[in-house]
């Protein structure tokens, strides 16, 4: 157990080509679950193989548990990994996998055996270790590729895509276990996602990576309701992203091509006239009665033109004066979202995000995994 | 019954019965009554049949490690190092034995030969006198079948080198696994099922083999093989050609079970269930 660091580190595959990592730093605290998430090319996998040690980066630190570890090969780094497609050994039973890196340490046979035990019976796999990988489901196989990375005690777990070939039943389950058992091993854990939602289940601490740089990071909940970009906002959930004007800063005024919004939140440092975006996620509107007074934050009236019930939530997207919008509600909230019927949508100063970028287009709702432009 | 049952019993069970059949006819000749004479001969000179028995089994396996020892690295090296070039060097492999084998055998008479280039090399190095050869020798026979059938070890061990997934390497070495352990623990056991296969490929031809040994090999590389053509081609005995095939078929099995066996053992989830 202990502390990870990465100071500013760079790195490219080839010395022409264009670097994966930029200055990237992160600080994981000993026992902390991080979970790093963006999309492909984003650069996760290649820092999970610049702290294994399967890449050296062309600058920067490495340090592990307080020491700088640059120049240590992959093999005394003394670090659990669960590889994405598990890379168990094949010609070696469950008990042999988990129980290798104990040989490999020449650990007395005896202890090797009750380590083993110990392992299975915390990763839920009792009775299995005379089994071979290709005899299990693929759910056990992520058991036993945990177990044979906990067994020698490392000093970190380093997790990639862990969970992304188990269908979506198994893969709620193993992240709910994933969390006990690192909770329970009281191992550093390190999680490289591009799965938002598992990033956001399983994490102490989120960090959005875009392009070899960190974009965003803080504790789950706080970055996916207080998103500081357009591309955090999107790629974390879904969100309705609003062309907007600063109008006044003290006391703020949004305009949102006439529409106004009091008591926003500004970006640091912003000044009146600035070009910025507004962001709301979906699940945030409430539904408003007819009151007519005009509370802080924004208001604004729109017609539904669809409604996708899909299990607990309903998916609805309306027409109004700021184009298309997106709008999900519980399922009980449905029967009253016919197409055609008007309703009034409010969103608390909270609930809404001034982000520095302007929009891009004029008006877009979009989704983490289907943008859908504006259609006006 | 189905047409490939057929063809197996046309040309694999008639003749094995036929050739069991044969061997048990008085020779010389294929007219002779079933007595069963040629395999108390055969039994009656365990000094010449046995003797060249033993050597026949002992050169294909010598030449079978051989071929491993020089596959293994040329395999690895054609699935981790050359990737662009892989199939030019793939062919460079295959494109020599494209030609007779005959050929190739007396090509190897000429390396081999008092004076030729190979025994000129050993000379320089000071490793053979001048005048030396290993021309007319068991070695020159081994040389000869390992160098024959080395392109079926490499394709074997290519097979199996090839389907090592590069991340399980990774795991091990995250598991504190250094170069040699990585090689011992994973990297070997998972290619002995290539290796069996190349046994079986490389092994069984050269036991059987005798136009290198009748070429090359002189009296002292002379093989068991080399009496079996020689009782049809010269003595023209077919019964105690057939006798000592089937000898050899068996002897030739037996081994290649009791190798099996021992990798088995040696290595048992390399080579569990029917791989």
């Amino acid at each position: 157990m202990a502390d990870l660091r990465l100071d500013e580190v760079w790195m490219s595959y080839s010395p022409e080509g264009p670097p994966v990592l930029r200055g990237l730093s992160i600080d994981v605290a000993d026992g902390e679950f991080y979970a790093m998430v963006g999309p492909s090319g984003s650069g996760k996998t290649s820092i999970l193989k610049v702290l294994g040690g399967f890449v050296a980066p062309d600058a920067g630190r490495v340090v592990l548990d307080g020491s700088d570890v640059s120049g240590v090969p992959p093999e005394r780094r003394d670090l659990g990994i669960v590889f994405q497609s598990y890379a168990l050994f094949p010609h070696l039973t469950v008990g042999e996998n988990v129980g290798f890196g104990l040989r490999m340490r020449r650990v007395r046979a005896r202890e090797q055996r009750a380590e083993v035990t110990r392992l299975l019976a915390l990763v839920g796999l009792p009775e299995m270790e005379a089994r071979y990988p290709d005899e299990l489901s693929g759910g056990q196989q992520q058991r036993v590729a945990l177990a044979r990375a906990l067994v020698t005690r490392p000093k970190a777990l380093l997790l990639d895509e862990p969970l992304s070939a188990l269908d979506r039943k198994i893969r709620q389950e193993m992240q709910v276990e994933l969390r006990r058992i690192q909770r329970e091993a009281g191992v550093t854990a390190i999680i490289v996602t591009h799965d938002q939602e598992e990033a956001l289940a399983l994490g102490d601490r989120l960090m959005v990576l875009d392009a070899g740089e960190v974009r965003q990071e803080g504790r789950p909940a706080e970055v996916y309701s207080h998103p500081r970009s357009r591309f955090v906002a999107t790629f974390l959930g879904s969100a309705n992203l609003l062309p907007a004007t600063v109008d006044a800063v003290e006391p703020s005024r949004i305009d949102l091509g006439g529409l106004p919004a009091h008591g926003l939140i500004l970006p640091e440092g912003s000044r009146t006239g600035d070009r910025v975006t507004v962001c709301v996620r979906p699940e945030r509107w409430r539904l408003a009665g007819d009151d007519g007074a005009a509370p802080d934050g924004l208001a604004l009236r729109a017609t539904v033109r669809s409604v996708q019930l899909s299990g607990q939530v309903g998916e609805c997207r309306l027409d109004s004066e700021l184009g298309e919008l997106a709008l999900t509600v519980l399922s009980s909230q449905v029967a009253r979202l016919e197409e055609g019927v008007e309703v009034s949508l409010h969103a608390a100063p909270d609930d809404v995000h001034v982000l520095e970028e302007p929009a891009a287009e004029p008006t877009e709702a979009t989704e983490a995994t289907a943008p859908a432009g504006s259609r006006p | 019954m189905l047409p490939s049952a057929l063809l197996l019993l046309a040309l694999v069970v008639v003749p094995l019965f036929l050739l069991v059949y044969f061997g048990l006819l008085a020779g010389p000749g294929v007219d002779g009554p079933v007595t069963g004479e040629e395999w108390a001969r055969i039994a009656g000179q365990p000094d010449l049949y046995g003797r060249l028995l033993v050597r026949s089994l002992v050169l294909g396996l010598a030449a079978t490690v051989l071929t491993i020892l020089v596959a293994w690295p040329t395999a690895w090296a054609l699935s981790r190092h050359v990737r662009r070039l892989r199939s030019l060097y793939l062919a460079l492999v295959i494109i020599p034995h494209l030609t007779s084998s005959l050929l190739l055998i007396y090509a190897m008479y000429v390396l081999i030969a008092p004076g030729g280039p190979l025994m000129a090399a050993l000379t320089g190095v000071g490793l053979a006198e001048p005048g030396d050869t290993l021309l007319f020798t068991r070695w020159a026979v081994l040389l000869m079948l390992a160098y024959l059938f080395l392109p079926f070890m490499v394709m074997a061990l290519y097979a199996a080198v090839e389907r090592i997934d590069d991340t399980v390497l990774d795991a091990a070495r995250s598991l504190g696994a250094g170069a040699w352990q990585r090689f011992r623990h994973v990297v070997l056991p998972l290619t002995v099922p290539g290796m069996l296969a190349g046994l079986v490929i490389v092994f069984t031809p050269a036991a059987g083999a005798f136009v290198e040994a009748r070429i090359l090999g002189g009296t002292d590389g002379m093989m068991f093989g080399t009496l079996i053509s020689e009782q049809v081609s010269r003595v023209n005995n077919q019964p105690r050609a057939a006798a000592m095939s089937v000898i050899l078929l068996v002897a030739i099995l037996v081994l290649l079970g009791g190798v099996r066996a021992t990798l088995r053992r040696a290595f048992p989830g390399a080579l569990r269930g029917g791989r």
